[in-house]
C-alpha cells in the first residue's frame, strides 16, 4: 500500500516536471526571403544638331516679326521683307533609354540677340516645340528623338536694327523628371 | 545477526528518505490539510509564419557621373540623392511585401537584415542597405491572425553606373517571432 502511494507521488512529480518543460518551450523564429530589382537608365543626352536661324531679311520702315515654326516654315509680319538664303528651326537630338519619357522646358522670357558690331538688340520670344513643352511630353521611342524648336523674332526699324549679324544664346531643358 | 540488523536499518533509511522527498515536494498540501481545485488550461498557439508576396523593386533610376542613392520607404516612395534622378517612366517601384500569419492579436518581433545585400547586373554590384519596415520593430497580428509587413531600403549607385537590369543573387531575409 505504501509502495503504491510512493509511485503515485512519483508519477505526479514527473508530470509536474514535464509540464514545466512544456511551459518553458519557445516557438522558433521563422524567416522569409525576398529578391531586389532595379534598372539603371543610360545617361540622358541632348545635342543641338541645327541652330535656330531666321535667315536674311530687311526690316523695312516699320519693322515687324519673323515667325519660324518647329516645322521650319517661315512667315513675316509688318514691313519685314524676307530675303533669300537658308532659315530653319532649331533641332536637338536626344538619346537615352528606349521609351523613356522626358519633359521639355523652353525659355520663359524673351531671349536677346545682340548686334555683333554695336549694342543694338532684337528679342526672340513665343518659343514652341515639337513635341510640345511640358512634363512627360517627349518619349524616346527606340531610345532617341529629335526635338524641333521654333520662335518669333521681333524686328525693329532700320534705325533700331542696323544691317549686320545678331547672335544670342538660349537654354532649353530636357529632363527625365 | 549483525548483518541482518544492518540490512534492516538500511531499509528503514531508504523508506525514510523516500517519505521525506514526497513530503518536501508536496509540503503545502500535506501540512495545510486542505485542498483546492483548479482548472488547468492550455492555449495551443499556432506557429507564426511569414511569406514574401512582392519583391523589392527600385524601378528605373537615371544616373550621372556623380554617385548617389535612392531611398525607398516601406510605402514604396522613392527619394533620390546625389547623381541619381527618377525618370518619368517609373519602372513600377515597390517596397517588399511580406504576409505574416499566426495567433490572433499576438505581437511579434521583426528582425530586418543587419548587413547589405548586393544586386548585380551589367555593371559593378550595387549595395542595398539601411532597411526599414512598417510596422517597425514589433508587429501585431489582427483578429484574423494576419498582418502585412512592408520593407524598404536604400540603393547605393556608383557614378556612371552601367545601364541595365540589376537583381539580387542572394535574397534578403526578414525574420519574425512571437514576443
Amino acid at each position: 500500500m505504501r509502495r503504491l502511494k510512493v509511485s503515485f507521488f512519483s508519477l505526479l512529480f514527473i508530470l509536474q516536471i514535464t509540464g514545466a518543460c512544456v511551459m518553458a518551450q519557445t516557438t522558433p523564429p521563422v524567416s522569409a526571403t525576398g529578391h531586389i530589382f532595379a534598372e539603371i537608365i543610360p545617361v540622358f543626352s541632348a545635342n543641338e544638331i541645327a541652330q535656330l536661324n531666321f535667315g536674311r531679311f530687311s526690316p523695312g520702315p516699320m519693322g515687324g516679326k519673323i515667325i519660324i515654326t518647329p516645322q521650319s516654315t517661315i512667315s513675316v509680319l509688318g514691313s519685314v521683307f524676307k530675303g533669300t538664303g537658308s532659315f530653319n528651326a532649331a533641332s536637338f537630338y536626344l538619346f537615352g533609354d528606349a521609351d523613356a519619357a522626358y519633359s521639355i522646358t523652353l525659355p520663359g522670357t524673351p531671349v536677346i540677340l545682340t548686334h555683333t558690331s554695336s549694342a543694338k538688340t532684337m528679342t526672340v520670344e513665343d518659343w514652341n516645340s515639337v513635341p510640345p513643352p511640358g512634363t512627360g511630353t517627349g518619349m524616346l521611342r527606340d531610345g532617341a528623338q529629335v526635338v524641333n524648336v521654333g520662335a518669333t523674332l521681333n524686328v525693329g526699324t532700320i534705325y533700331d536694327n542696323p544691317v549686320g549679324v545678331y547672335t544670342g544664346t538660349y537654354t532649353i531643358t530636357f529632363d527625365f523628371n | 545477526m549483525i548483518f541482518n540488523l544492518k540490512n534492516e536499518s538500511m531499509k528503514q533509511m531508504t523508506k525514510f528518505l523516500a517519505t521525506a522527498i514526497v513530503f518536501f515536494a508536496f509540503s503545502v498540501v500535506t501540512f495545510a490539510q486542505a485542498s483546492a481545485t483548479s482548472n488547468a488550461s492550455a492555449t495551443i498557439v499556432g506557429p507564426i509564419g511569414i511569406s514574401n508576396t512582392t519583391p523589392m523593386n527600385f524601378g528605373n533610376i537615371a544616373v550621372s557621373a556623380a554617385l548617389g542613392t535612392v531611398a525607398m520607404d516601406p510605402a514604396g516612395a522613392r527619394t533620390p540623392s546625389g547623381g541619381c534622378t527618377l525618370p518619368v517612366v517609373t519602372g513600377g517601384p515597390t517596397a517588399a511585401v511580406f504576409n505574416v500569419t499566426g495567433a490572433a492579436n499576438y505581437t511579434y518581433a521583426i528582425t530586418l537584415p543587419a548587413v547589405a545585400t548586393n544586386i548585380t547586373g551589367p555593371g559593378p554590384a550595387m549595395a542595398v542597405d539601411t532597411w526599414t519596415s512598417t510596422p517597425s520593430g514589433t508587429g501585431t497580428l489582427s483578429a484574423a491572425g494576419a498582418e502585412t509587413l512592408t520593407v524598404g531600403a536604400t540603393l547605393n549607385v556608383a557614378g556612371s553606373q552601367t545601364a541595365g537590369n540589376y537583381t539580387s543573387v542572394t535574397p534578403f531575409t526578414v525574420t519574425v517571432n512571437y514576443n
